[in-house]
């Protein structure tokens, strides 16, 4: 799959391939197939481990696993009864065995006390209306700061306006819990790309399909979900009778339906040809071996993005033979790196900004 | 949610929806029944059948009193001899069945209707004078025993029966002649008919607090309802037998005894269960939502896979189109498309299609319903219809129901197969069918009579 306007030329998703779309109220799904990337990377339900708090403000993760790197999931959040809830700002990366303390954490309840434990798991991504006020803030230690943006965002779905979250991922919980079984996830699915109504929303992508198992939930319940329900809950239509395949026989409604589905795909990949071209500027968040981290920033999308750097073949071809020995015995210059490096993306997470999805009307 | 109006079905599913009450106006006009033109349909069509109907689960009290009071009401005039003695059983299960207060009910109605057949008169008489608690029905309804009573034997009958019966040189031979002959207990009736002859203004009498004449039909209801209670709280494992089984399949795999268990226990739920006397396609979800999550995980597919090995042993021709998923059992997999398997099912030129799902449809949303909505136009015929596969009986089916232009049925519990393959059979609607849930309703009306001894 090619997004020449929307990757430009700070990702690449050639190597992965589109399944058919799925479609249910507002939010269509297209899902993202690929190999899982190279190494040994941990998923974040079953690897990582919310190990304790230090105070508001702050979460100490673990990798628990017994090898392989965990990337931990953009803007992740923990949700606990009698504790104040607390999400990440920012992505990371944890090797085997190793804890990080997230000092830039905010707190999404406002009027709670009680720190986090180690105890309930499950972790939600914030909802996409708050994505990109978090991404802003990371780095800022300041443990209420996401509170305005919460308070706006309940205010537009129309919840009393306070800074407490869990007044959408708590008390929707039944609504929102039902986009996992309205939307499937597939076996071999790496990422996928959500639209609301026609307009791209989010990329997610996946180092594993294992990885990517166990970010779906939070992803389409919390994260997706909160934007489709409040939608649908807004511009809440019944839908019209069905219109019969004008058709003579059962044969040809087979091919009819067959038709109507390709054009569905078709529509959906118009969709994406018809994105606006988007310059990001890319900043080197992290290293972790080969691992980078980068955050891009773009006019109407921003997100995170982790890229596995691998000396390519040519250089290394390059670099072990005569030839290159020749020319530096003669003093020629080093390769640049940037020519000499292959990268994959391992991760991605690409979301619209407010101001993008409040232009399409979300 | 209301099945397609196919054949008996729509009365099918009247007896089970509706719950107006049956009412008497003060002005002594017959009773108001506004759904009369359906049963009298129903009765006319095929008296024992639609006897029998009242003996389906769900079906409400208000709507098996209908039945009793057109049992008692019409003629059996040239019925055969095992036409009226079935109508005649199924007449006695209603009655101990219902609450006394309803039956009181159906029986004033008879008498506005001058309904005095011999079977109405001796179903009215042999009620009354044999209930284990006619003292204390007598007592607190006593205008409503006294008038059915004298309806029943005819006034002047009536009341000179209590009349011989009260005094001390009464006609005794009369009595036995016109009131004791409906009566296993004389000497109950003798107090009856103290009772019913005192004066208005004589203080009721009072009984010990253990007599109250609407306790004993609750056994005889739940008898005839064949259900138990939904649990305060639905688990993975009090669903039935077969689902809980198979729910341990899916979650910690196949071992040779779970197996051996789960065929017992479908072997088991099978024979309970009507066979469906013609050609059956299920198109059976296996998407990858079926898995379902959290405490619930695979317990809506193991139930759906419960009813397909049910459905197996239990219809003449069968086969099932399975969707995503694959082995045994289906492991939940892929996206739900439910349009193109209904395609396939037609194929077969079945007596009936059965979808069982979920509900959540995304491949495409709204396929289902098109293709539904175009088999009339191509002159399609085939039933088919959706079962909803639920976790428990509260599941909010909202945003699960892909085709609403199809009849929907649900499921949660394996006690609702009974009821989902006596839907199949009216939906079908083939003389074959027929048969088959008439054999079905007859054994069933058999077993119960046992069990409440009869």
């Amino acid at each position: 799959m090619k997004l020449p306007n929307l990757a430009g030329s700070a990702f690449d998703l050639s190597g992965y391939t589109l399944g058919a779309p799925q479609r249910s109220g507002v939010l269509t799904v297209l899902p993202l197939f690929g190999q899982d990337c190279p190494g040994s990377f941990v998923p974040p339900l079953t690897g990582l481990k919310l190990s304790q708090v230090r105070g508001y403000g702050n979460m100490e993760l673990t990798n628990g696993a017994a090898e392989g790197v965990a990337i931990v999931p953009l803007h992740m959040g923990y949700i606990q009864d009698g504790a104040q809830n607390h999400c990440l700002c920012r992505s990371g990366f944890l090797g085997a065995g190793q804890k990080l303390m997230f000092e830039d954490a905010c707190c999404v309840q406002e009027a709670q006390s009680g720190y986090l434990e180690g105890r309930e798991q499950w972790f939600f991504i914030l909802p996409l209306g708050l994505r990109e006020e978090a991404l802003t803030l990371r780095g800022v230690t300041n443990y209420t700061k996401l509170w305005k943006g919460i308070e706006r965002l309940n205010a537009q779905v129309g919840l009393p306006p306070r800074g407490h979250l869990e007044q959408i991922v708590s008390r929707q919980r039944a609504a929102l819990n039902p986009y996992q079984s309205r939307f499937e996830l597939l076996t071999g699915q790496i990422g996928a790309l959500f639209f609301l109504g026609a307009s791209l929303v989010g990329i997610e992508v996946a180092p594993t399909s294992a990885y990517f198992a166990e970010v779906w939930m939070p992803l389409v319940c919390f994260c997706y979900g909160v934007s489709a329900l409040y939608a649908e809950r807004r511009d809440k239509r019944e839908a019209g009778p069905p219109v019969p395949f004008p058709a003579l026989s059962l044969a040809e409604v087979r091919t009819q339906l067959a038709r109507s589905r390709r054009e569905r795909q078709e529509q959906a990949l118009a969709w994406l040809n018809d994105l606006p071209a988007e310059q990001y500027a890319i900043k080197e968040e992290e290293r972790y071996g080969n691992l980078r981290l980068h955050t891009l920033q773009g006019k109407n999308f921003a997100g995170q993005l982790v890229e596995v750097i691998e000396p390519s073949l040519v250089s290394q071809r390059i670099e072990e033979g005569l030839p290159l020995m020749l020319r530096r015995l003669f003093g020629a210059r080093a390769p640049e790196q940037s020519a000499t490096e292959e990268k994959h993306l391992a991760y991605l997470s690409l979301f619209a900004r407010a101001e993008y999805l409040a232009r399409i009307g979300m | 949610m209301q099945p397609a109006q196919r054949g008996d079905n729509s009365f099918w599913q009247h007896l089970r929806a509706e719950q107006e009450p049956m009412t008497l106006r003060r002005d002594g006009q017959p009773v108001h029944w506004s759904d009369e033109a359906l049963h009298r349909a129903a009765y006319a069509a095929d008296p024992t059948l639609s006897a029998l109907y009242s003996l389906a689960q769900g079906v409400t009290a208000w709507q098996r009193a209908r039945i009793l009071y057109q049992l008692l009401e019409r003629s059996r005039h040239g019925m055969s001899e095992g036409d009226r003695k079935l109508l005649e059983r199924v007449g006695v299960l209603l009655l101990v069945s219902l609450n006394p207060d309803t039956v009181l009910t159906v029986f004033l109605a008879l008498r506005r209707a001058r309904a005095n057949h011999k079977h109405t008169t001796r179903a009215i008489a042999s009620y009354l004078l044999n209930h284990p608690d006619m003292e204390d029905m007598a007592a607190k309804r006593c205008p409503a025993v006294q008038e059915c009573l004298e309806h029943a034997l005819g006034k002047a009958t009536a009341r000179a029966s209590m009349r011989h019966l009260i005094e001390p040189d009464g006609n005794r031979e009369y009595v036995r002649r016109h009131l004791l002959r409906f009566t296993w207990e004389p000497a109950r009736v003798e107090a009856l008919a103290a009772l019913l002859g005192r004066g208005k203004h004589e203080q009721e009498p009072t009984f010990p607090e253990s007599a109250d004449y609407r306790r004993h039909y609750t056994h005889y209801e739940t008898q005839l309802e064949g259900v138990t209670a939904p649990p305060e709280t639905v688990t993975a494992t009090n669903r039935g037998e077969i689902a809980s089984l198979l729910t341990h399949l899916y979650r910690g795999g196949s071992t040779p005894a779970l197996v051996s268990a789960l065929e017992a226990a479908v072997a088991r739920a099978s024979v309970r269960l009507p066979r469906f006397h013609g050609k059956l396609v299920m198109v059976l979800d296996a998407s990858s939502s079926m898995r379902g999550y959290g405490e619930r995980a695979y317990c809506t597919l193991a139930q759906s896979f419960a009813l397909e090995r049910v459905l197996q042993q239990r219809c003449d021709a069968y086969q099932v189109l399975v969707v995503g998923g694959f082995g045994w059992p289906p492991a939940p997999e892929g996206p739900t498309d439910l349009a193109k398997p209904l395609l396939d099912a037609l194929e077969h030129q079945p007596d009936l299609v059965v979808i069982v799902s979920d509900g959540y449809e995304n491949c495409y949303e709204g396929d289902l319903a098109r293709v539904v909505a175009t088999l009339p136009c191509l002159g399609v015929e085939t039933p088919v219809v959706f079962c909803h596969s639920k976790f428990s009986p509260a599941d909010d089916l909202t945003l699960r129901r892909p085709a609403r232009n199809l009849p929907e049925l649900a499921f949660w519990h394996q006690d609702d197969f009974t009821d989902l393959l006596l839907n199949f059979h009216l939906l079908a609607d083939t003389p074959a069918t027929r048969a088959g849930l008439r054999a079905f309703l007859l054994r069933r009306l058999e077993r119960i009579e046992q069990e409440c001894m009869l």
